[in-house]
């Protein structure tokens, strides 16, 4: 971990909702047909089936947990499983309160994955900078250790130390382990969701087991709204999206939080006051000032000279800036300018423009080293061409004088 | 749930409470200890003029930006602090007409032409200074004594020259070390008393409204100056102390070359840009006309800012692309 982590410090407002039990909103529970016999730790391909039939999404992600599990026992071949407890946005607890309330079926849904797979080192992350909590949150839960990442709030960035330092780990987050851990035992599909509730506007701010296809307001009403809010966000009160018509919205697997705030701070049209505070906290080490004055104008083909392509999407440019101006979502536009044209060019995969990128700005920089290579490293080939070239001059030049003396010598 | 009140916005949800109109009050009030020992040295007249710069500006500000269809905005309180800043580093006994003239150049012709506050290439504060020490040189650099109040209205006749000035003769001022701290001796109002701009600083600091990069080099880079290449002859501690204190090299440093606006926004541009001004103070201060050398110091290396930003990406881009190219592709 670096000294001096970039990024932002938050104030986490968990509370009341983490050191509260977990609600359940009421609903009927649906079952597969397993065709396997039961047995404790069942092998990586029955698991991966069981994964399937019940359908499980892991919300670290967003992906299939069955996907995940059989390509990291074909083609991936993982070191260790982290379970994702992280929750560095503020207000979101939702993983966090699975690790601390259910903690049986978080390690029962560890334990099955690292037997499947075959792999010892396990762990649960957790943030370390939440300060204002009323409960403790354990080293250990279940016999399993918990991993703590200090430092500012993108912690997902720093999460390549955990458990050695090989980048093939498999993280998967709390809920899909638990909906693991009960398809295996009570053949259940997932049909449910862990949402904190929370904003300051809900009354009653806690951590929900909510139906997967509720609508939105009635999420937030199961919690109690106070007072009217201006914005409803799902998802992070960080990268969340906010939404307009709460009633319309459904909740889905993935979604992890239903804020509701009332914006008490008029916002003053300000400029850039260029206090260069968004390259400080950047994580990436970007110029967000400068992209938003590029994109502003619409000058999009200059942006490549700035990295846009590398943005985490954090928002802690936006968070800090003084000036109050939406920096992140310009960021945003212009990188996703930029992967659509990676994109129209033939290149699909996120890892495959990034090497794009790399490469085609690369190209400049071989051109350049060409020349000390050529000046450093004189082999045999160079020697004789460059030989063969001095021979060649000399002998133009000789034929020059030549000529000169036959012109001066005409009469 | 009443949701006719809900609009659509782009994330983060939470911001900072840290906002513009905090930042500025912040500088405001690091001022104000400069402007309580003007009062004690000078009078009621430095407050007034104050307070003639502080309402100029604001003032112009306001009917500029509406004439120019711009969202008026009178939480921009930057105006004011430029207002507050250009009476300090000019004579208690300056004339009400020059202030307003070096208020009105600032806003008018450095800040607002190009967009107001947030675009303008050249610090405000900076460019009223230097627009009045170029117009009205004689009485930008006579004096009055201080401990003598002056009248707030009617002729004040000014004729001490500041340490600054003996200095650029080649004499050696004669000052104790108590008066060059608290800055009993003749010069412009606000910028002598060092204790009020050290207070002052560090409250900046402390709240966090000023990088200490751009300052940490600039004194740097003009105490070492002052140190190798001392004009008067004397050792080379009392020549650092009597340039340092004697005109507004230390005022210039706190509050126009950490101004944000103007300066890069990279660390190592913000060292690079603080040591400039620093070696051009120096050599403003020997060989300009003028004593006093921070104003043009810092406007000339205004124009550098924007260079030293876009060059300063150039090079994080390609060292980027070094670090990838050197790296063993991480296949395992």
């Amino acid at each position: 971990m670096p000294l001096f982590s970039k990024g932002i410090i938050l104030e986490q407002h968990k509370e009341p909702a983490l050191s509260k039990n977990i609600l359940q909103y009421p609903s009927e529970p649906s079952f597969f047909a397993n065709p396997y016999p039961y047995s404790e730790f069942p092998s990586i391909e029955q698991l991966t089936d069981i994964a399937r039939r019940a359908n499980i999404i892991d919300e670290h992600d967003g992906a299939l947990l069955a996907d995940k599990l059989s390509f990291s026992s074909t083609k991936g071949h993982p070191v260790g499983i982290i379970a994702d407890a992280l929750d560095d946005d503020p207000y979101i607890s939702s993983q966090l309160a699975l690790a601390l309330h259910q903690s049986d079926l978080i390690s029962r849904g560890l334990h099955l994955c690292a037997v499947a797979l075959k792999i010892k080192s396990i762990c649960i992350m957790v943030y370390k900078n939440i300060y204002d909590l009323s409960i403790q949150i354990p080293t250990m839960i279940k016999n399993i250790n918990v991993v703590r990442i200090k430092g500012k709030y993108p912690a997902e960035n720093r999460i390549d130390n955990i458990l050695g330092k090989s980048k093939r780990k498999l993280i998967i987050g709390t809920g899909a382990l638990l909906h693991l851990a009960r398809a295996v035992d009570e053949n259940r599909i997932q049909t449910t969701c862990f949402v904190t509730v929370s904003g300051n506007c809900i009354a009653k701010p806690a951590n929900v087991e909510f139906p997967i296809g509720l609508p939105v307001s009635s999420a937030l009403d199961f919690c109690t709204v106070a007072l009217d809010p201006t914005r409803v966000v799902v998802g992070g009160s960080m990268t969340g999206k906010s939404i307009l018509d709460p009633s319309s919205e459904l909740l889905t697997a993935n979604s992890r939080a239903v804020l509701a705030f009332e914006d008490r701070r008029e916002r003053r049209a300000f400029n850039c006051i260029g206090c260069s505070r968004c390259t400080e906290v950047c994580p990436q080490e970007l110029a967000p000032f400068l992209i938003y004055k590029y994109t502003a104008l619409e000058k999009y083909d200059e942006l490549y000279r700035f990295d846009v392509a590398r943005c985490d999407e954090c928002g802690s440019c936006s968070y800090v800036c003084p000036a109050e101006l939406d920096l992140a979502d310009y960021v945003i536009k212009g990188k996703n300018y930029i992967l659509k044209k990676m994109s129209d060019s033939g290149v699909t995969s996120a890892s495959e423009q990034q090497d794009l990128i790399h490469r085609k700005n690369l190209k400049k920089l071989k051109k350049r080293r060409m020349r000390f290579v050529v000046i450093t490293d004189i082999s045999d080939s160079v020697k004789q061409i460059r030989n063969s070239l001095i021979s060649v001059k000399r002998s133009i030049t000789a034929n020059n004088k030549t000529k000169k003396t036959q012109e001066e010598n005409r009469p | 749930m009443n949701t006719s009140r809900i609009q659509k916005k782009a994330p983060p949800h939470i911001r900072t409470s840290r906002t513009a109109p905090i930042i500025l009050l912040d500088v405001i009030i690091s001022i104000l200890p400069l402007y309580f020992m003007a009062y004690i040295y000078y009078g009621l007249r430095v407050i007034v003029l104050g307070a003639i710069g502080a309402l100029t500006c604001f003032l112009l500000n306001l009917i500029a930006s509406a004439l120019s269809s711009q969202k008026v905005n009178i939480y921009n309180i930057a105006p004011i602090v430029t207002g507050l800043l250009i009476p300090l580093a000019l004579p208690a006994a300056i004339d009400y007409s020059i202030v307003i003239c070096a208020c009105a150049f600032s806003i008018l012709v450095v800040e607002m032409p190009f967009g107001g506050c947030g675009f303008n290439f050249f610090n405000p504060a900076a460019a009223g200074i230097a627009f009045a020490a170029f117009c009205w040189p004689t009485s930008v650099f006579t004096y009055t004594e201080p401990l003598v109040k002056l009248p707030v209205f009617g002729k004040i006749v000014a004729s001490s020259y500041s340490p600054a000035y003996y200095l650029k003769l080649g004499a050696v001022p004669k000052l104790d070390l108590v008066d060059l701290l608290t800055g009993e001796f003749v010069g412009p109002m606000g910028t002598s008393c060092v204790f009020a701009l050290i207070a002052g600083f560090i409250f900046l600091l402390v709240r966090k409204v000023i990088n200490w990069r751009t300052v940490l080099s600039y004194f740097v880079a003009v105490i070492a100056m002052f140190a190798l290449f001392p004009r008067i002859h004397s050792d080379s501690i009392s020549s650092v102390l009597l340039e340092l204190c004697s005109g507004s090299v230390i005022f210039g440093g706190i509050f126009m070359v950490s101004e944000p606006v103007t300066a890069p926004k990279r660390n190592i541009p913000k060292y690079i840009y603080g040591f400039l001004i620093g070696i051009f103070t120096v050599l403003f201060r020997y060989y300009g006309g003028f004593e006093q050398g921070v104003a043009f110091a810092v406007l000339i290396l205004n124009i550098f800012s924007p260079l030293l930003d876009l060059y300063s990406e150039k090079v994080i881009y390609y060292s980027r692309r070094v670090r990838i190219a050197r790296k063993p592709k991480s296949s395992e």
